[in-house]
């Protein structure tokens, strides 16, 4: 009897030894959690509670050269979405669609989209909401707690349309930009433009909100907060009138113009045609006006002044005179019989006039754009010595512009053949080239600056924007061309003969002494049974003695360039000379 | 009245500090002016009334009564399976109440009354299989509730009982075979899918924060965040904020691990071991077969439960869900905890007739 109970006695031991052990356990595990990794606990216990808003920073603002505000940023009261708080998107969604009036279905594709999102950043879900529309939000977000109000700050355009591909536009920035541009995601960043161009000095800080919330996301406290900075105040060289101006004039057309000072490289007024509107494209949503921009045919989004390599036509044939001259091939007062075709080879090039122009010299030639001058002076020249004359110009090259995605253009030579074509170049096509035809290609600007080196009689500068950011000026580069003064002063004396009484003649102003060319590209039409007109192309140079303002329009398809784009870019220096005597 | 002269204060004192200690917790996690802290004293109150009470009672006559009180217990637990099986709560006269948290003070009566000079030590197969069917009733008509939690502390009768009698190594071999087919066939045909989760949850604790691992992941956050120190009262932002779910209740010792740190859980386990090495001390002065035995089951069920939920809080252990005995939150549980300790002082107390 005793024995049993010793026996049961003795068994029981092992039961508090194992209470002991499992104590002992316990305890050694809360050694780990609380010492040896309690810092890491209290941390993610912080990240628990403490609720990190973002607070966007205006980006900075964009004036023109009179100070007139063509880019800044608006409160918008925008609605967004925290899928960490958010038990059922779909419940939440229908409910806010019946209290906004934006169907559901927008609502869950942009909250679908955002899937990479993190957890606790709330989705913006929909902006630019009136008062009426947050108080109803305020009303039902006791029940949703993830839904939270954010007064945001957005860009606008006052004119979206007017200056849409040099302001470009903004949006949330993309996987790529993200690493490339250390942003985060959510952060708009400039996609085009001088908003791409300058990102970095409109971005400003960002600044924080730091909140105390509850498991089931309802703020308690504010613990701490940062205000976001603005980002730099960018000014411009653009002068809004005149570009609103040309603007209107090329309504309804495709091309492009530029107006810049010769002397800064200060561009007064580019507009490209069609244009988009900056607003929606820099909208969160407006998915079906972006997709129509991207798949129109008529490429909005493409900036012709400085995208559009066009072949330019006569305008090339100043470039021709100069080399000429520079390489001593002919003197201006030399005469050339146009008969009104060249033979070469065993081919016959036609001058543009049947009858042809008889005995020209250099002034006649330019000013009634000769071919078959410029074909015998380029004959004579040869391709190798026309490349290196003109080397220094603005062609087959990047013009440095402070806008991205700029293209170069071809300045077409043997070398150039063989290695992009892998064939040898003709002799022929030296003809073409003498006239501005075959694979020689610029854009507007390049067209236009290469006015700026004739009007400044041998240099022109890097052509810009950019006036100042946050108070630091623009500095670019001066190029000189190496050609002598009286080369230009020669072939300015040819160019003022075409606007007084040649192919220019539309282009005239009463009271302003014009220098210019026109051009007319022939484009090699795919289906022959359609007629295709040429791109008219007009550069203009004013006043000729001291010029202040170089003008190039480029008009695709429209005809002849003494009757399209001469008219136009006289219509536009009457404006530009008649508004400034007015406003200075 | 004599009798409550012989109670072990130790027992009393520390079981007393540590409902103290839980009440600390509660209003920590729910607020002095809550209705959780007063009910809470209210239950202790209550509680002390019945441990008493209980020390009066000579512990033989429970025993012997304990048949009656066993058949009352099943009957108990049936209605509740035909009342749609959804609650484990009872009512009368206005008063919920959980039968299985009676059966925690019955159960060690009954086996007792049907050990005590009968099962042969070791046991043999015939009373493995008498003791586990005792057990065993009750621990399928609980987990048909569903109440899980509660089912899995029935198991410590079993237990215990091997503990306290000893099992030969054939059976000890056979029952762990057994077990694991028992799991397999459960897994496939018994668990219902957020049991399944829990366990799942708990192999895979890197799981998302917000899913299934949920309170496990808050719980390891609000003990180790604490620190050596603690972070006092106040800034219990785990508990406070309600990312600690059921901090009040299963999950009491997290809250004070939170408040007090290290410390803090260092005091926790002081008073455990206090309350179990004192309640084992006893079991060397007993002379009486039937005492011994009540004892260790007793107080082997007490302890089960104690460990287990400290396991589950630092994250060592599935979720199940059950409180800790005399900390946490809720009437049930601390009345069959003190009742128990009023059977083990009960004991103590009537070792001379």
């Amino acid at each position: 009897m005793k024995e049993r109970v010793e026996k049961l006695r003795g068994k029981s031991r092992l039961l508090s030894e194992l209470i002991l052990a499992f104590f002992a356990l316990v305890v050694l595990r809360c050694f780990q959690l609380q010492i040896i990794k309690g810092g890491l606990y209290s941390e993610l216990a912080r990240r628990n509670s403490i609720f990190r808003i973002e607070l966007k920073a205006p980006r900075g603002r964009i004036y023109d050269r009179e100070g007139r505000i063509i880019a800044e940023t608006r409160a918008s009261f925008s609605l967004a979405i925290i899928r960490a708080f958010s038990r059922s998107p779909t419940e939440t969604l229908s409910e806010v669609s019946k209290v906004i009036n934006i169907p559901t279905s927008i609502l869950l594709e942009r909250f679908h989209s955002q899937k990479n999102y993190p957890k606790r950043k709330p989705i913006v879900i929909a902006e630019n909401l009136s008062m009426k529309q947050v108080s109803r939000i305020e009303f039902i977000k006791e029940k949703f707690p993830e839904l939270v109000i954010m007064a945001e700050p957005l860009r606008y355009y006052p004119y979206p349309e007017i200056l849409s591909h040099v302001l470009g536009y903004v949006g949330e920035a993309t996987k790529r930009e993200i690493k490339e541009l250390g942003v985060e995601m959510g952060d708009f960043v400039g996609k085009k433009g001088l908003e791409r161009e300058y990102d970095k000095e409109l971005r400003g800080k960002k600044g924080y909100r730091m909140m105390l919330r509850d498991s089931l996301g309802n703020p308690l406290k504010l613990e701490e907060e940062a205000f976001p900075e603005e980002g730099e105040v960018i000014k411009t060289s653009l002068d809004f009138r005149l570009q609103r101006f040309i603007f209107r004039k090329m309504k309804g057309k495709k091309g492009g113009v530029v107006v810049l000072n010769p002397k800064t490289g200060g561009v007064l007024a580019m507009v490209s045609s069609p244009c988009f509107n900056s607003n929606k494209l820099s909208s969160r949503f407006e998915n079906n006006y972006k997709l129509k921009m991207m798949n129109s045919p008529q490429e909005p989004l493409y900036t012709r002044t400085i995208q559009g390599t066009y072949p330019i036509g006569s305008v090339f044939k100043i470039a021709v005179a100069i080399a000429a001259l520079k390489k001593g091939i002919i003197k201006p007062e030399d005469r050339i019989f146009c008969p009104g075709f060249f033979y070469f080879g065993n081919r016959n090039f036609k001058c543009w006039r049947t009858g042809g122009h008889g005995w020209v010299n250099l002034y006649s030639a330019i000013e009634k754009s000769c071919n078959v001058y410029f074909y015998k002076v380029g004959a004579k020249l040869g391709i190798e010595k026309l490349v290196e004359a003109i080397s220094k110009f603005p062609f087959g090259r990047k013009t440095g512009i402070d806008l991205p995605n700029e293209k170069s253009g071809i300045l077409p030579s043997p070398q150039w053949k063989e290695k992009t074509l892998g064939i040898p170049w003709f002799p022929g096509e030296t003809i073409s080239l003498s006239i501005g035809q075959g694979y020689l290609t610029a854009t507007p600007l390049q067209i236009a600056l290469f006015g700026a080196a004739i009007a400044n009689r041998g240099w022109y500068p890097q052509p810009h924007f950019l006036i100042s950011h946050g108070g630091k000026g623009w500095k670019g580069k001066v190029n000189n061309t190496g050609v002598d003064k009286w080369i230009f002063e020669a072939v300015l004396k040819g160019m003022r003969r075409v606007v007084e009484k040649g192919t220019g003649k539309a282009a005239r102003v009463a009271g302003v002494e014009i220098c210019g060319k026109t051009g007319t590209a022939q484009i090699v039409a795919l289906e022959k049974t359609r007629e295709v007109k040429s791109h008219s192309i007009f550069l203009g140079i004013a006043p000729c003695k001291d010029p202040q303002v170089v003008i190039s329009v480029l008009i695709e398809r429209s005809g002849e360039g003494g009757e399209i784009a001469a008219p136009m870019a006289g219509d536009i220096l009457r404006y530009y000379f008649n508004e400034k005597i007015k406003g200075n | 009245m004599r009798r409550l002269r012989e109670i072990d204060y130790g027992i009393l004192t520390s079981s007393i500090l540590l409902s103290v200690l839980g009440l600390v917790g509660i209003w920590g996690s729910k607020g002095g002016n809550s209705p959780y802290f007063v009910k809470q004293i209210l239950w202790i109150t209550l509680s002390l009334i019945v441990f008493f009470l209980l020390v009066i009672i000579d512990y033989d006559k429970l025993i012997n009564l304990s048949p009656w009180l066993y058949g009352g217990l099943i009957l108990s637990l049936i209605p509740l399976l035909r009342g749609g099986g959804v609650s484990s709560w009872f009512k009368i006269g206005g008063v919920w109440f959980q039968p299985s948290e009676l059966g925690k003070i019955i159960l060690p009566l009954f086996l007792t009354k049907i050990m005590t000079k009968k099962a042969p030590s070791p046991l043999s197969f015939p009373w493995l299989v008498k003791i586990s069917a005792i057990a065993g009733v009750p621990i399928i008509l609980i987990s048909f509730q569903p109440d899980l939690g509660t089912a899995f502390i029935y198991l410590s009768f079993i237990l215990s009982a091997i503990i306290v009698f000893g099992m030969k190594k054939v059976h000890v071999k056979a029952a762990l075979a057994l077990s694991i087919l028992i799991f397999i066939f459960s897994w496939f045909f018994l668990l219902k899918g957020y049991q399944k989760d829990r366990i799942i949850s708990f192999l895979n604790p890197s799981e998302d924060t917000r899913g299934r691992s949920f309170q496990i992941y808050q719980s390891k956050v609000s003990i180790g965040s604490g620190k050596f120190f603690g972070k006092g009262l106040k800034e219990i932002s785990q508990a406070k904020l309600k990312f600690l779910p059921a901090a009040h209740t299963d999950f009491i010792f997290s809250v004070i691990a939170e408040s007090f740190g290290f410390l803090g859980v260092i005091v926790v386990f002081l008073l455990y071991a206090v309350l179990f090495l004192r309640i084992f001390k006893i079991g060397a002065i007993l002379d009486e077969e039937r005492a011994i035995i009540l004892l260790y089951l007793t107080a082997g069920w007490l302890a089960f439960q104690v460990v287990f939920n400290l396991l589950i809080a630092v994250g060592l252990f599935p979720v199940t869900g059950f409180p800790l005995p005399f900390m946490s939150y809720g009437g049930s549980d601390l009345l069959s905890s003190y009742a128990s300790l009023g059977v083990v002082n009960s004991i103590l107390a009537w070792r001379w007739k």
